[in-house]
């Protein structure tokens, strides 16, 4: 993921002889030396062609969409093809929309509230987690990766039930006060910035647990043995220390609210709270669609989102400078809380109960009762198995589980055999490296919804009939999940010493053979790492497959967004709940095999 | 019982890391020493002696399992009252081994950090201008304030981490290996500028290392660890020419081992001992009766002399005869192996000794330059 895995530069041994052994046999006196073929250098690097194909490959990934977007935001929305020559008219109709700036506001609001509180919630956790001695510190591991595991159309279902007007919270309230009113509305910009900030708390409590892991304990023993008390030295060295991590985090959290579509879409539609990414789809969606109008507004977002991710860029460098290496293995000893440390355990389970146990129980209880009903002892009797029966029986959904698996899996391993060439390539400078290494990271600035829209008006030109298939929407997550890979894989290529491959070269290996034999199982656990986390994320991704479903192609996430739309709660719930499940024991191996590899990469 | 000029007393120290899979692993089974005031003193021993552990007990980093440490007269430890002096009031100095120096200031603000954050009173801007400066000055780093911290070598971070440990006049010095990460060239540079430094601030001084030159060269005492226990104490003479055991004969220096029976004690603390390889040598040993045992017996390359073989042995001298191995002229000594009746023994000869491979010669050691151990 962006925020995770910073390229740290390979550690040169200090003092070290640097002597190359010829490990080759001698020849056999019998035996004629083989005549060794003398190339040209031009025609000797092998990387050249290699280099050129990935840029190829790469470049015929990245650059239509982008292409497609700026080109239908400039044409007249009569013709909506190339036919018409250039105008500025979706432009204006964006002006002219209703509130252009209203929706601008409300996504900037919505992005940077919700930002704020997840960045709070898992900031403040991972400390308690990583520095002090709270208890019920691995209860936030589990919480944490159950979450990731889960799909976000099921959680936002279980909040909307929670704090809907149905749901237990005014439910318990009206029973306290023996009013009728619901002071709770979860369709509602605060309800919206609450289920965001929930949703994404879990990823950065695991990526600020990482910083904490990985600084430099003796920064902080210093500042203690110089005098500096318990506060002082978290004032004045961990968190200047961690400032540019948590920034670069907190950028990566607002572009990812920006790019929201599953809470705005399911709570803030009903709500009559629009914001950039729900206007998009609503404008590709409505009839006639007005693709023009959608994609000038794509074009908006695709600049305000560009800008962001340039200083995103810069922050993050200055967080890998300040990244350090710790001279021994000393874990720093825990701060020892006192009675405090049972406020902080508290902290830890409350947040286990709001974001994963709360969440988790009102979706078992869509799915047991026979229809969605206020949480009361007295309803339990109803409670029955036949949603579940409905789920596991039918032929349906069990193509939406095959499909969603074919897809995740094909989108990972086909990621993966790319970015491990082209991260290698950008790693080491070898031809094309730059190149791709700009190319490769452009998909970052669409959203899921924007790059969808590129795509449906690609697959609509296409002369191939790919529209409605799933190689399309296999398409749509190359692209999307392209950089996430190439973090893994270009990182991973700088943390191996590169006199290991000049060591298999003067073996005699030829490139190929130095990718398959020496690079490749080096990087065994980044990619595993690399691979599982795209086949989670694109397993529960949404937007897109939204827009480029068709009737035999969907997945599990669409399936079911179509439910809840049509009111079958109880099969979203039961289908949610399963598919959480299997993605849980994904999750679970993501996750240790994540440290493994980090402890590998940082420890001793 | 602290007397007026001890300055650092550790005692009955103990500290276990439990280790899940292998029972106790690593850490400190027992420390005791007491430091006089201005003492450079050394924990020496392989990794995993407890020597840093020992280190980081002393600064405050790690909690003892038992044990007190005093320093001057103040109770920085006590394992039976449950007394213990928070790590940031205890004014010590330390550098760490990776000099933990900190990337968001500057040098100046680096060094400056302990007099800013000083607890028992405040320092004035001028005074702490003036203080950094003079730390700076000390190191060899003057003018250097204004430097971000990334922008240093190795060395100087060296230097600032150092300025930054002495720049309040700590009571304490500790410094964790830290040479280690140097090349060897400036490690040898530093190791000058260290001992004149502690000479010249005159603060009493914990060093801890796993370099035996090191040891030898910069400490007024060295404490030789192992297995989380000391060995022995003593000036770097009595660790190098009267190691206490066979451990410390080793890892203090090198030296050749021959192994021999006891044949029969002698007066001022001599044995005679009849070799496995032939021939009968007088040794130091601390036996006082005659057993016949098996033992071994250290004697240091520098203390071997060669000569003809015909030619009369000196008095009080050990005589054995082998044959030139190999011949090492390196500079300033020459490095010879002797087979010695299938032994090999290591010679730092005259580098004018013209002696070459093959050729008899007499091996020559002194009475007292061998030293027997179980």
């Amino acid at each position: 993921m962006v925020g995770t895995a910073e390229p740290r530069a390979a550690i040169e041994p200090v003092g070290m002889p640097r002597v190359v052994m010829p490990g080759a046999e001698p020849p056999q006196p019998g035996t004629p030396a083989p005549r060794i073929a003398a190339s040209r250098y031009w025609r000797r690097s092998g990387t050249a062609t290699l280099g050129i194909v990935v840029t190829v490959i790469v470049a015929a990934l990245v650059l239509p969409p982008v292409w497609t977007l700026l080109h239908t935001s400039f044409a007249p929305e009569e013709t909506g093809s190339s036919a018409g020559g250039v105008t500025l008219g979706n432009y204006v109709l964006l002006l002219r929309s209703r509130d252009p700036m209203g929706l601008l506001l409300n996504s900037l609001v919505f992005s940077f509230v919700a930002m704020a509180v997840s960045l709070a919630v898992g900031g403040v956790l991972a400390w308690l987690v990583e520095r002090t001695d709270a208890p019920f510190r691995s209860l936030a591991y589990v919480t944490a990766i159950i979450s990731l595991a889960t799909p976000f159309i099921l959680y936002v279902t279980a909040w909307i039930f929670l704090l809907g007007r149905a749901g237990p919270l005014n439910d318990i309230y009206r029973q306290f006060t023996g009013t009728m009113g619901s002071p709770f509305n979860i369709n509602s910009l605060p309800g919206m910035i609450l289920v965001e900030a929930f949703l994404w708390s879990p990823l950065v409590f695991l990526l600020m647990s990482a910083t904490f892991r990985t600084a430099n304990a003796e920064m902080e023993e210093a500042a203690r043995i110089s005098g500096a008390t318990v506060f002082e030295s978290i004032r004045f060295v961990s968190l200047k220390l961690a400032r540019p991590a948590i920034l670069a985090l907190a950028m990566f959290v607002f572009i990812l609210n920006l790019e929201a579509f599953e809470v705005p879409a399911l709570i803030g539609i009903p709500g009559r709270v629009d914001v950039l990414t729900t206007e998009i789809f609503r404008s590709v969606k409505e009839f006639p669609p007005r693709i023009g109008y959608a994609s000038a507004f794509s074009v908006v977002m695709l600049l305000v989102i560009s800008v962001l991710l340039y200083f995103y860029g810069r922050i993050s460098r200055q967080a890998e400078r300040y990244a350090s290496i710790t001279g021994k293995g000393y874990r720093p000893r825990p701060l020892r809380l006192g009675r405090g440390r049972w406020l902080a355990g508290a902290i830890i389970v409350v947040n286990f109960v709001i974001v994963l146990l709360a969440p988790l129980l009102a979706v078992v209880w869509i799915a047991i009762m026979p229809f969605i009903r206020p949480m009361r002892w007295d309803a339990l009797h109803t409670a029955t198995f036949k949603h579940f029966l409905d789920v596991t029986s039918s032929a349906y959904y069990l193509s939406l589980v095959g499909n969603t698996l074919i897809v995740a899996a094909g989108v990972a391993t086909a990621a993966m055999m790319l970015t491990l060439v082209a991260g290698w390539l950008a790693a080491r400078r070898r031809s094309c490296g730059r190149i791709i290494d700009q190319l490769i990271v452009v998909p970052l600035i669409f959203p899921g919804i924007v790059l969808g829209v590129a795509l449906l008006e690609l697959a609509l030109r296409s002369p191939i009939p790919v529209y409605g298939t799933l190689w399309l929407i296999g398409l749509a997550f190359l692209i999307h999940y392209m950089p996430f890979g190439m973090r893994y894989t270009y990182a991973g290529v700088l943390q191996i010493h590169p006199e290991l491959e000049q060591a298999a070269h003067v073996a005699g290996a030829s490139i190929r053979q130095n990718i398959i034999r020496i690079v490749l199982p080096l990087l065994m656990p980044a990619l595993s790492s690399a691979w599982l986390f795209i086949f989670l994320l694109a397993s529960k991704e949404m937007s897109l497959p939204l827009l480029l479903a068709g009737a035999s192609s969907q997945t599990i996430a669409v399936a079911m967004f179509n439910l809840w739309a049509n009111g079958q709660g109880s099969d979203v719930a039961v289908l949610g709940l399963l598919w959480t499940a299997l993605m849980t024991g994904f999750a679970t191996i993501f996750y240790i095999l994540s440290r493994r590899h980090s402890s590998a990469a940082f420890g001793n | 019982m602290p007397g007026a000029d001890i300055m650092l007393e550790v005692r009955n120290l103990r500290k276990i890391y439990p280790n899940t899979s292998a029972g106790l692993s690593g850490g400190l089974q027992q420390a005791d020493f007491a430091l006089e005031k201005g003492a450079f003193f050394t924990l020496l021993g392989p990794s995993g002696c407890g020597k840093t552990t020992t280190l980081r007990c002393i600064a405050g980093l790690e909690r003892p399992d038992h044990g007190t440490i005093r320093v001057g007269d103040d109770v920085m430890f006590d394992g039976e009252s449950h007394t213990e002096v928070q790590v940031n009031l205890r004014q010590f100095g330390m550098v760490f081994q990776s000099y933990a120096i900190w990337p968001h200031m500057t040098v100046f603000e680096n060094v400056a950090f302990p007099l800013r954050v000083a607890k028992d009173r405040r320092f004035v801007a001028a005074e702490i201008t003036s203080m950094v400066e003079r730390a700076l000055d000390t190191v060899s780093l003057a003018g250097f304030g204004k430097r971000s911290a990334t922008r240093l070598s190795g060395g100087q971070q060296q230097r600032v981490a150092l300025a930054r440990a002495i720049v309040r006049q700590p009571r304490l010095l500790l410094l964790d290996e830290p040479l280690s990460n140097l090349d060897a060239k400036l490690r040898e540079e530093m190791r000058n500028e260290l001992r004149r430094l502690q000479q010249q601030i005159g603060v009493t001084t914990v060093y801890v290392t796993h370099d035996q030159t090191e040891a030898l060269e910069l400490s007024d005492r060295i404490a030789v660890m192992r297995d989380g226990r000391i060995v022995q104490i003593g000036s770097p003479r009595d660790i190098y020419f009267s190691p206490c055991n066979a451990f410390v004969a080793q890892f203090v220096g090198s030296t050749n081992w021959l192994y021999g029976t006891l044949l029969e004690v002698m007066p001022g603390g001599l044995a005679k001992v009849g070799l496995r390889d032939g021939g009968e040598i007088v040794c130091l040993t601390q036996q006082t009766e005659t057993a016949r045992q098996d033992i071994r017996i250290s004697v240091r390359p520098e203390a071997v002399s060669l000569a003809a073989p015909h030619c009369q042995p000196p008095p009080k001298t050990n005589r054995l005869h082998g044959k030139v191995v190999l011949a090492g002229f390196m500079g300033n000594i020459t490095r010879f192996q002797i087979d010695v009746g299938g032994t090999l023994v290591q010679v730092y000869g005259d580098p004018t000794a013209a002696y070459a491979v093959g050729d008899e010669v007499a091996v020559d050691f002194l009475f007292s330059s061998a030293r027997a151990f179980d």
